[in-house]
């Protein structure tokens, strides 16, 4: 009966006391000068901890600086993209320089588009919002020169300065020169009758 | 120039020594929190004292930065905490010596009087019970039995609120009193 109330009142100082008893524990006698020959032996604090972190961090920045700085330097590499596709661009973009076919009407504004293979990595660039931006150079299949000749030809051909209805009508059959039909000759055949030979092979005796 | 060489090293040699004067305070005043924060995860002399050592030798590298008296108790309080824990668990013999010592050390610390049976067997489920606990109210327990600190003390320790200090005190006598209602009682009360 005693030992179960006893057991009941543990209570919060009870429940200190023990702790404090079990931790009320001290070090040898020696522990400090141990802690002083260690400490001996150290090296002399020094003037600034660089935490870890700070280098770290300030490692990453220098690297981030460098990169920054070489892809300045190389404007014309594209870091990143799939692979060189040929795709389809409109070949109009360069018809602003060509000469307009009639007075008050741009050749831009002739609803036109032609079309060429070239291998490039960018999008269209027909929007002018996307026409400021970098497009890295290109190498033409065709010639600019044969460019530049094609699209004057396509503009002088929709003003009317070169007609090319003569092409689209059917020519007329050029009529064919036979020689002269002449009758045909065949001469007799004569075959001459066959005479033995004299003294012969398989003559009678 | 020789005069103002011997200025600066003189003033070097001062400014290291009177480093040295107040880490040397600084030891003297904390070197049993230190060891009894460590003896409370380890409970084993030799083992807390090598790992207050550790401790403080690693306060030394860093001690321009923890001269506060208060910063350098919670700093000591937290590395050397952490440096118990880290040996606890990479020792693979923790068993066998934890027996051994519950052994040997209840058998030294409490008088001669307690040295019976009973107060060994007290001792070590109360060691068994703090040791089931998580170890945020673990540290809060064994601090708050460490040379009586108070709640704002801990608090000051841990470096959290002290209302979180009294949360976790609070959860912690709870499941102390759980796991040793039967089996230990007020001694005054006996």
């Amino acid at each position: 009966m005693d030992t179960r109330r006893s057991a009941d009142s543990l209570t919060d100082a009870a429940l200190d006391r023990e702790l404090q008893r079990a931790l009320a524990v001290d070090p040898s006698p020696e522990f400090v000068a141990r802690v002083r020959t260690r400490i001996a032996s150290e090296p002399a604090p020094r003037a600034w901890q660089f935490p870890w972190v700070m280098s770290f961090a300030g490692g990453a920045v220098v690297a981030a600086v460098i990169v920054m700085a070489i892809a300045r330097t190389r404007p014309d590499r594209v870091s990143a993209g799939p692979a060189p596709v040929l795709t389809a661009h409109a070949i109009a973009s360069a018809s602003s320089s060509l000469p307009s076919a009639a007075p008050g009407r741009s050749v831009s504004s002739v609803p036109y588009v032609a079309s060429a293979f070239r291998r490039t990595n960018s999008a269209s660039t027909d929007s002018p919002a996307e026409a400021g931006r970098h497009v890295p150079e290109t190498t033409p299949i065709f010639d600019p020169r044969e460019t530049r000749a094609l699209q004057t030809f396509i503009v002088r051909l929709r003003s009317g300065d070169v007609d090319l209805s003569p092409l689209l009508q059917p020519a007329p059959k050029p009529p064919m020169e036979l020689p002269p039909i002449e009758d045909l000759v065949i001469q007799p055949l004569s075959i001459d009758p066959l005479a033995p030979p004299e003294r012969a092979q398989g003559e009678r005796q | 120039m020789h005069e103002f060489a011997e200025r600066l090293a003189g003033g070097l040699v001062t400014v290291d020594q009177e480093l040295d004067r107040e880490f040397e305070a600084r030891l003297v005043e904390s070197s049993t929190l230190a060891f009894r924060v460590a003896y409370g995860v380890l409970r084993h002399k030799q083992d807390a004292e090598d790992v207050a050592q550790e401790a403080f030798a690693k306060a030394y590298r860093s001690f321009r930065q923890l001269r506060d008296r208060e910063r350098f108790r919670a700093w000591l309080v937290r590395m050397t905490w952490r440096l118990a824990i880290d040996r606890r668990r990479g020792d693979k013999r923790r068993d066998v010596r934890e027996q051994r010592s519950s052994d040997m050390d209840v058998a030294q610390d409490f008088s001669p009087a307690e040295q019976d049976l009973l107060a060994r067997e007290r001792a070590a489920r109360l060691w068994q019970a703090i040791d089931a606990l998580p170890e945020k109210l673990r540290v809060v327990v064994v601090l708050a039995g460490i040379e009586e600190h108070n709640l704002r003390e801990v608090a000051q320790l841990l470096d959290v609120p002290e209302g979180t200090v009294k949360s976790r005190m609070f959860d912690a006598r709870q499941r102390l009193k759980e796991l040793l209602q039967w089996t230990l009682g007020d001694p005054q009360t006996r």
